[in-house]
Parts: C-alpha cells; sequence; structure tokens
C-alpha cells in the first residue's frame, strides 16, 4: 500500500527519571492506552526474547507488565506476548527457564511460543488480533547499526539461520534477504502501536552481553503507530543517518510506513538537544582485539560478517584464558583473506574463506628429514672415519591443523561447537563450559518439557 | 563537654605520645591505653606505630591540626570549641591548644565552602598561634553528643554491643555529615558511598547477622611490618567475642615461622595466620581510592588483587597448621584421579574476568536479586534483603520488608510473583540457608587449614540441595550448576580456576 504524500505521523520522544514514568509519558503523549485498545481486543505484543540472558537482552520485564497492566485496564480481553529467539534456543525453553508465563499469566496476558507454529499460522495470529504491539529493546547492532522495531517481527533465528550450503551469499545478499525477510510481516500487518524502549542502551558490543558491552542511560522512550517513522526518530536520536540504514532504505523502497522527516510530527522532548552518542559494534572484524589471535579479513559477506562477529567476542569474552595457553590462532574470514601468520592453529570462517585459500602457503607445511642409504648408515657405524653425507629431504605435508567452518553464514552454535572439538575440553576449558551452558539450556529445557513442563 | 571516660583516655594518649620522643627505648615502656571509642586495651606504644603507620595512610599525611565543635543550633558564630594540635609526625597527637572563645568564629552559611573556610582558619591559626595547620576537623555538637552516649554506655555493653554502637555511631555521623574533615581522605568519602549504597540497613545489622553465621573459633593474626610486629587475638564463643592486641617484643626479624607454632600452643588457638601489614594497608587504600559503586572494571583488578594474595601462600601470607590442600602428596593424589588443585596457581588473571563475564550474560547487566535467607533447613524466612545492579555495578541494598506472603510462605514462585507487584520487578530470588553459608564461613574462612576437596565437594553436595539453595527463575548457569554431579562439575570448574602449568 502506498502512502500518500501528505499523510503526516506522529512519534512520541519521551524523557523521564524512570523507565516506567517514560512509558506512561509516552502513553500521555500519545492519547493515552484507550486510544489504542477497545473493549474485548484481542491484543498481541511482540517483545525481545532473545536468549535466557537478562536485561538488555531482552526487553525489561517491569515495561513488559506495565503495558499488560494498561492493556487490561483499557478493556483488553486477551493479550498474547510472541518473539523469536536466537543462538537457537526455542522460545520455550527461555520460558521453562526464566518463568515468563508464570510471571504474565497472573495478569491475564500468555507467551506464545511463535516458532512452532508454521509461517501461515503465524501470520494468521498477527492478522486475527485485534491490536498488533511492538515493545522494543534498543541496543547496538553489527548489521543494522541498532536493533530496531522492525527487526523485532520476523520469524528468524539471526544467528542460527538455515544456511545457504549450496551458492555462497554474496556482499549484502544476506543483508538484503534479511530486510526483505523482516519487513515482509509489515506488508501482511501494520503494528498499532511501537515502542522503543532505548531508556538503557547496551553500546560497545551487542546485541548480547559481551566483554566490551557497557550500559547507558539515556533516558529517552520512542513511541508512535508507524514502525519505520518511529525507527527513523531513534535512529536520529541516537545520531545516524536514517538514511543509509538497510531497514529504512528496505522500508522506503517497500513503500512501508513514513521515512520522510517531513511527515512525521514529532511530540515530546526536542529532537536535536536529546541526541545521544554512543560506541557502535565494530565494524572491522580485524579491529577486534583477541589476545593471541590475529583475525584476517578478505571480501567479507555480511552475513559471514555477522555471525564471525558474535563468535569472535564470544571468543573476547570466554576464552581469554584459552587462548593464553594456545598462544598462537587465526581466523580468516570471507573470500582471498591475507596468509595467516603462523601454520599452527588457522580457523577458517564460512565458505568463502576456504575455497578461496585453497591454494595458499598455509595449507601445506614442509618438513625436512635426514635422508641417508640404509647400506651407508651401517658402514658408518663400523668405521667411524667414514661419514655418510646427510642430505635433507623435504617432505610437503598437509597441514592439519587447521579447522574448517563451513556455510554461508555458518550456524553460531555450530562453529562453538567446533571450535571446542577441535582443540578439546583439556585445551579451552572457558570455551568448553561457555558450549555446556548453551547445551544445558537447551537440554534441561527439553527435559522438562518432556516431562510434562510447560 | 566531652565525656571524661574518653577524655581521661585520650589526655593519657597525649602524654605517652609527647613521651615517646624524649624515650631513648620507648618500646620498653609498659603502658596501656585504650584505643579510643573502644573498651579495648592496648599496648600504648603498638597505638603509637600504629597510628603512626595508619593515619598518614588513610586520613592525612600532613602535620598540624585543627579541631572544631560547631553548635547545631546557632548561626552567626557557630564554634562552641576549638583546638589545635601540632603534629611534628602525622596523625601524633601530643599537645593539644585550647583556642580562646570567638578566636575563630564561623557561620553556618561558611560550611558551604569548605575550602575557603580552611584557608581562613589556616590564617587565622598561623596569625595568632604561628602554626600551620594542614588539615581540619569538624565535630558537630550532635556528633559529640552520640560519642559522649557512646563512651557513657562501653562499661556496661558487651563486646558485640559495643561493635553494634560503634557501628551505629559512625553510620549516623557518616550519613549525616556530622564529622566533616577536610581535606577530606579518600576513606571517609568511601564510607560515604558505601553507607548511601545501604538504603536503610544499618551496618551493625550486617555485623550481627554475619556474627551470627560464624562459628565458635580463637585464632590469631599476626600483623608483620618493617619496624613492628604484634598479634591480634580473635576469639568467639557460645557468649561473646573478644579481641585482643598484643605488641610481639621480638623484632620482626626474629618472628617468622618458629614464632606461629610457639603462639599457636601457648595461646591455644586453631590457627595462626601469618600477615605482612604493609600489603594489607596497600590493598585497603585501593578500595578506599575507588568510587562507589565501583565500576566493574575496578573491581575485577580489585578482585584480581586478592586472588593473587590468596595464591601468594608463603610469600604474602603464611598460616600454621599448614593447610591441608597445600600438602603434596595430597595434591599428587588429587591430580592422579585429574583434579588439579593448586592453589598456588590459582588463575588471579582470568577468574575476576570469567566471574564478571557469566555474571553480566546470566543475570543481565541490570538487575535486581532478592536474597531470602532461611533458618532450619529452609522452614522459616530470616531475613529478605534486595541487591541492585546497574550496568554490573551494585548499587544498592535494602532490606525488604516482611510481607504476609513471606511471612507464612516458603514458595519461591509465590514470594516472587507478590514481589513483583510490590518493587515493580524482580529478576531473581535466591533463597538459601543459612546453615548452607555457615558450612561455607567455617569450612573456607574459620577452618581453612582443614580445608580439602572432600569437603568442597559436601558444600558443593549441599548446595544442589533446593532445601538449602533455591534459584527462582532459573538461569543457565543454576541449570548447568543443578544438573552435573559435584564431581563432575569440579572437573568443568577447576581448569578455569586453576593455571595449567606448573612453572
Amino acid at each position: 500500500m502506498s502512502q500518500p504524500e501528505t499523510e503526516i505521523v506522529n512519534v512520541v520522544v519521551a524523557k523521564a527519571d524512570t523507565p516506567l514514568h517514560t512509558y506512561n509519558e509516552i502513553l500521555t503523549l500519545l492519547g493515552g492506552m484507550e486510544n489504542f485498545v477497545s473493549k474485548n481486543d484481542k491484543i498481541l505484543i511482540k517483545i525481545n526474547l532473545n536468549t535466557p540472558e537478562g536485561f538488555p537482552v531482552n526487553t525489561s520485564f517491569a515495561l513488559i507488565k506495565s503495558m499488560i497492566k494498561s492493556c487490561k485496564k483499557a478493556g483488553a480481553s486477551e493479550i498474547s506476548l510472541g518473539s523469536y529467539s536466537s543462538k537457537g534456543v526455542k522460545i520455550r525453553n527461555i520460558d521453562n527457564l526464566l518463568k515468563i508465563n508464570e510471571l504474565v499469566m497472573p495478569l491475564g496476558a500468555q507467551l506464545l511460543f511463535l516458532e512452532e507454529d508454521s509461517e501461515s499460522e503465524l501470520l494468521d495470529i498477527i492478522q486475527k488480533c485485534d491490536k498488533f504491539f511492538v515493545v522494543n529493546q534498543v541496543n547496538v547492532d553489527p548489521l543494522f547499526e541498532c536493533t530496531l522495531s522492525m527487526m523485532n517481527s520476523s520469524k528468524i533465528d539471526i544467528l542460527n539461520s538455515q544456511e545457504s550450503m549450496g551458492q555462497d551469499l554474496e556482499n549484502n545478499f544476506y543483508k538484503k534477504e534479511l530486510v526483505s525477510k523482516l519487513l515482509d510481516v509489515y506488508k501482511k500487518r501494520k503494528p498499532d502501536l511501537i515502542i522503543n524502549d532505548l531508556y538503557y542502551v547496551m553500546e560497545g558490543a551487542g546485541p548480547c552481553v559481551y566483554k566490551d558491552s557497557n550500559l547507558i542511560k539515556t533516558q529517552l522512550m520512542v513511541g508512535g503507530t508507524d514502525p519505520a517513522a518511529v525507527d527513523f526518530v531513534t535512529l536520529k536520536l541516537l545520531d545516524i543517518n536514517p538514511l543509509e540504514n538497510p531497514l529504512i532504505i528496505g522500508a522506503r523502497e517497500r513503500d512501508i510506513g513514513i521515512t520522510d522527516i517531513n511527515n512525521i510530527n514529532i511530540i515530546g522532548v526536542d529532537l536535536e538537544s536529546s541526541k545521544v552518542s554512543i560506541n557502535y559494534c565494530e565494524k572491522n572484524l580485524e579491529n577486534i582485539t583477541i589476545h593471541n589471535c590475529k583475525i584476517k579479513t578478505g571480501s567479507t559477506c555480511s552475513g559471514c560478517y555477522h555471525i564471525a562477529y558474535h563468535l569472535l567476542n564470544i571468543m573476547k569474552t570466554y576464552m581469554t584464558k584459552d587462548l593464553k595457553y594456545i598462544a598462537r590462532q587465526s581466523v580468516l574470514i570471507g573470500e582471498n583473506p591475507p596468509e595467516p601468520d603462523f601454520k599452527k592453529n588457522v580457523i577458517l570462517f564460512g565458505n568463502c574463506a576456504i575455497k578461496s585459500t585453497e591454494n595458499f602457503s598455509f595449507r601445506t607445511v614442509n618438513t625436512s628429514k635426514e635422508s641417508i642409504p640404509l647400506s651407508k648408515k651401517i658402514r658408518s657405524m663400523f668405521n667411524k672415519e667414514e661419514k655418510p653425507n646427510k642430505k635433507l629431504k623435504s617432505i610437503e605435508k598437509i597441514n592439519k591443523q587447521i579447522l574448517h567452518i563451513v556455510g554461508c553464514p555458518p550456524k553460531l552454535n555450530t562453529s562453538i561447537k567446533l571450535i571446542s572439538n577441535y582443540y578439546g575440553k583439556q585445551q579451552v576449558p572457558n570455551l568448553y563450559l561457555y558450549y555446556n551452558l548453551i547445551e544445558t539450556y537447551a537440554s534441561t529445557s527439553n527435559k522438562k518439557a518432556n516431562n510434562g513442563g510447560a | 563537654m566531652i565525656n571524661p571516660h574518653f577524655r581521661d583516655n585520650w589526655n593519657k594518649i597525649l602524654k605517652f605520645n609527647s613521651k615517646v620522643e624524649i624515650n631513648e627505648n620507648p618500646e620498653l615502656l609498659e603502658e596501656f591505653v585504650r584505643i579510643p571509642l573502644t573498651p579495648i586495651q592496648i599496648d600504648a606504644f603498638l597505638l603509637y606505630k600504629l597510628t603512626e603507620l595508619i593515619y598518614p595512610k588513610f586520613i592525612h599525611d600532613q602535620q598540624n591540626i585543627a579541631d572544631f565543635i560547631l553548635s547545631d543550633f546557632s548561626i552567626d558564630n557557630i564554634v562552641l570549641e576549638s583546638y589545635v594540635y601540632e603534629t611534628q609526625i602525622a596523625g601524633i597527637h601530643k599537645k593539644v591548644i585550647h583556642l580562646p572563645k570567638n578566636a575563630i568564629s564561623i557561620a553556618k552559611n561558611d560550611l558551604e565552602n569548605i575550602q575557603g573556610l580552611f584557608t581562613i582558619i589556616q590564617d587565622a591559626i598561623i596569625k595568632e598561634n604561628g602554626i600551620k595547620i594542614m588539615s581540619i576537623r569538624i565535630f558537630k555538637k550532635r556528633a559529640i553528643d552520640l560519642i559522649n552516649t557512646h563512651c557513657e554506655n562501653l562499661k556496661k555493653l558487651s563486646f558485640n554491643e559495643f561493635i553494634s554502637n560503634l557501628l551505629d555511631l559512625a553510620q549516623k555521623c557518616i550519613e549525616k555529615e556530622l564529622i566533616i574533615l577536610y581535606p577530606e581522605p579518600d576513606i571517609l568519602r568511601f564510607m560515604r558511598e558505601l553507607i548511601s549504597i545501604f538504603q536503610d540497613i544499618k551496618i551493625s545489622s550486617i555485623y550481627n547477622l554475619f556474627n551470627n553465621l560464624c562459628p565458635s573459633y580463637k585464632h590469631a593474626i599476626f600483623f608483620n611490618y618493617k619496624t613492628f610486629s604484634f598479634t591480634c587475638q580473635i576469639e568467639k564463643d557460645a557468649h561473646t567475642n573478644k579481641v585482643e592486641f598484643i605488641r610481639s617484643e621480638q623484632s620482626p626479624i626474629d618472628i617468622e615461622e618458629s614464632r606461629l607454632p610457639k603462639l599457636r600452643e601457648d595461646n591455644k588457638l586453631e590457627s595462626v595466620i601469618s600477615l605482612d601489614l604493609n600489603t594489607v594497608i596497600s590493598f585497603l587504600s585501593e578500595i578506599f581510592e575507588q568510587k562507589v559503586p565501583i565500576e566493574t572494571n575496578q573491581m575485577k583488578l580489585l578482585l584480581q588483587k586478592f586472588l593473587f594474595g590468596l595464591r601468594s601462600f608463603d610469600t604474602h601470607w603464611k598460616m600454621y597448621p599448614r593447610p591441608k590442600i597445600y600438602n603434596v602428596l595430597i595434591k599428587y593424589l588429587l591430580r592422579l584421579f585429574g583434579f588439579n588443585v593448586n592453589l598456588r596457581k590459582l588463575s588471579h588473571w582470568n577468574l575476576p574476568e570469567f566471574i564478571f563475564n557469566l555474571f553480566n550474560s546470566n543475570i543481565g547487566l541490570n538487575s535486581k536479586i532478592l536474597i531470602l535467607l532461611t533458618n532450619d533447613r529452609n522452614t522459616i524466612i530470616q531475613n529478605a534483603i534486595l541487591f541492585q545492579f546497574l550496568n554490573g555495578s551494585l548499587v544498592k541494598i535494602s532490606a525488604v520488608n516482611k510481607t504476609d506472603v513471606i511471612d507464612k510462605n516458603l514458595d519461591v514462585k509465590e514470594i516472587h510473583s507478590d514481589l513483583v507487584e510490590k518493587l515493580e520487578y524482580v529478576d531473581f530470588i535466591f533463597k538459601v540457608d543459612v546453615d548452607l553459608i555457615k558450612e561455607i564461613i567455617e569450612k573456607y574462612i574459620f577452618k581453612i587449614h582443614n580445608v580439602s576437596p572432600f569437603k568442597l565437594y559436601k558444600v558443593l553436595k549441599m548446595a544442589k540441595k533446593t532445601k538449602y539453595l533455591e534459584v527462582y527463575p532459573s538461569s543457565p548457569a543454576y541449570e548447568l550448576f543443578k544438573s552435573k554431579s559435584p564431581l563432575s562439575l569440579l572437573k568443568l570448574v577447576l581448569p578455569i580456576i586453576i593455571d595449567k602449568h606448573e612453572f
């Protein structure tokens, strides 16, 4: 649907002393929840529930609770919460750990396990609900600068999406594909209320908690009825040019929402004076400094960049001690990366790196061996004066100290497992424990589910 | 104005301090005084040496001090009493000059600009007395009243009551700014910021809680410094606690390992720990330099230093009897079974980083954690304390009033849903039985000389039982902890805790 050029949408920017006061301010400026919810409405609230980790990886539960309460107060009859996770964890498993249903059920809401529904069922859920709200936690993101509300609504496990083994995804194909998948849902149904919560924003490394992650307090929230406009203003607040953001570009190309500042009426605090400056994710993977690890990148597609970014940050966070003992490790990413400095422990990340380095010198190792004929050796044993002429024979062998992580992009969890297996648990106890943690919450929750858990 | 009990003791200290310089062998003077504000008797020379060492490091390292007692009610001139101490050695008070009334007048508004006030006072004292003071201590009359009441009660109170009273006094004086020091020492700023974290919790109640969790013990800590050494003997039995300071007559060089067994035997102690006083003071000064809430990176650094100290057994600290865990044969046998428990190889450089990363990713950067302390193996809830973290730093500790749900219920799920309403949101509830804490404190602090991997195994086994420890909602780390047997948990964690290479 194309927007009429003259349509002007309201976007509210609120600032207050606590997150809940800011949320209330947003609602007040938007005319109250009654403006969005009618009596007996069925409401779907889309939240961030990425991994069983704490805030700000997931949407603030205090905020979710307040939203459920205000919907109930406005007369909603049925409230459902929905999300898709990342790192290969199912929402059901996250719920088994964090007990979200036990928290929201007494308030009259329930958490849906959306990933268990097929695409069509999912669209059904979204289309059949009377009102569709999005509450999105804003953090830095390696691919889209920050996690925007428009990233929140599609069925993609962004870090463990099905890899394309047949054809490599070149350049920005992955990003474009992702944008297309993310925006698809808006063609069917646009949310009725969007809140971008940037009261606290994770900067440095994100959107999961890593060593370089830092939380800054902006005291801001952005709300409105148009997802593109809300994200546009959010980017403006974070001092990013929205017209360079792939999601905004995608929305503009697909004619989803308002992406022209002239058609956005900003209510609340002044945009210019409220701008915040934060540290974004490292764009150049080679600049991620990991102890005893050299990172070499060639021409990297957005998919490999995205997953490698997370993998390198996990290495930086959990492998400091492991890498102290390993001493030499190289990670090659992308097409035609430079030769590694050492031939030991070379991790080839992604199909591009594996294929393009097939003829590189680090693929083989030369060993030299003394070659003396046996007869001469025996003779020299009896006759000490006769010394055999030593000849050094050079043998070229395949370098076995290379780890191939296939896929374009490879899955994050598989990559961690492969690295852990390559070195062995004795060599990388920290990474092994991290891998155990990931495995445990998947398996424990499955076990509980099998035993009749939620 | 000042309590006579306190004044007499203070005068005795001043008198002794003035004798030290003129005496050829001051260490031979056998005089005893009380540590100010406490009933603890101490060798006067030991107190002199300790003040000489500690005061410049923690309070102020320049000479000459002026004390002022200010009225709480006057406006124009609020000075009630003023004194000047000429201190040739920073902190060693010898002679006091009582300034005449109206020698220095301070208006209530002057306190708003303490730096300007200091300069005025400094100039006035140079002019009148020819002494250049380098620091001032301001006591509001209310502080003096509190000190007087505290001193009056000293004789009547038991040791634990005295400590509680002293902590309450310090908390009130710092919180309400009844005592002002200029230039402000780091320790005072640190304490003020720390107290603000505790919100409505009295520091004395934390002391009492910790004291109740401690088993009966009788230990001695032997402090060693370049020029002197002393023993601090601490004892707790069923009825009371005791602290005693004994100055060592031998020179510090003579003391070492040979002295520890004798000291233990003579005083029938459980163990004797020998610590280098300089190391302890350096570590404490580093802590006091921190801004509270302490940032995560600073916290990691402090923890690294503490762990480095812990792993430096035989260099930075000694213990008699030697902890079993350092026994070579035990270490060797355990290694044969695949457990490397060489505490000298404690991974001090990696462990803090690992702990904080694990905490931040499991709990979140901002979180509220409620600790419920239960009694009698999970039958009664004794305390409910809420810890609030912001960007990974602890910013608030508050006591949660027992609601009907907490009082009558032990189900964490119901407590969680009740408190989520009252406290906006609670991320995690840790229900811990005091028996488990007592076990940990006893085994790992007070009976560390006896600690062995088998005891560690026993504590781990205990912690896995929900009657001792329960976390709601769960977290990946807690699920992993519960899903593994104590032995496989040790196998998983020990390579992270202990460094790999022996050399």
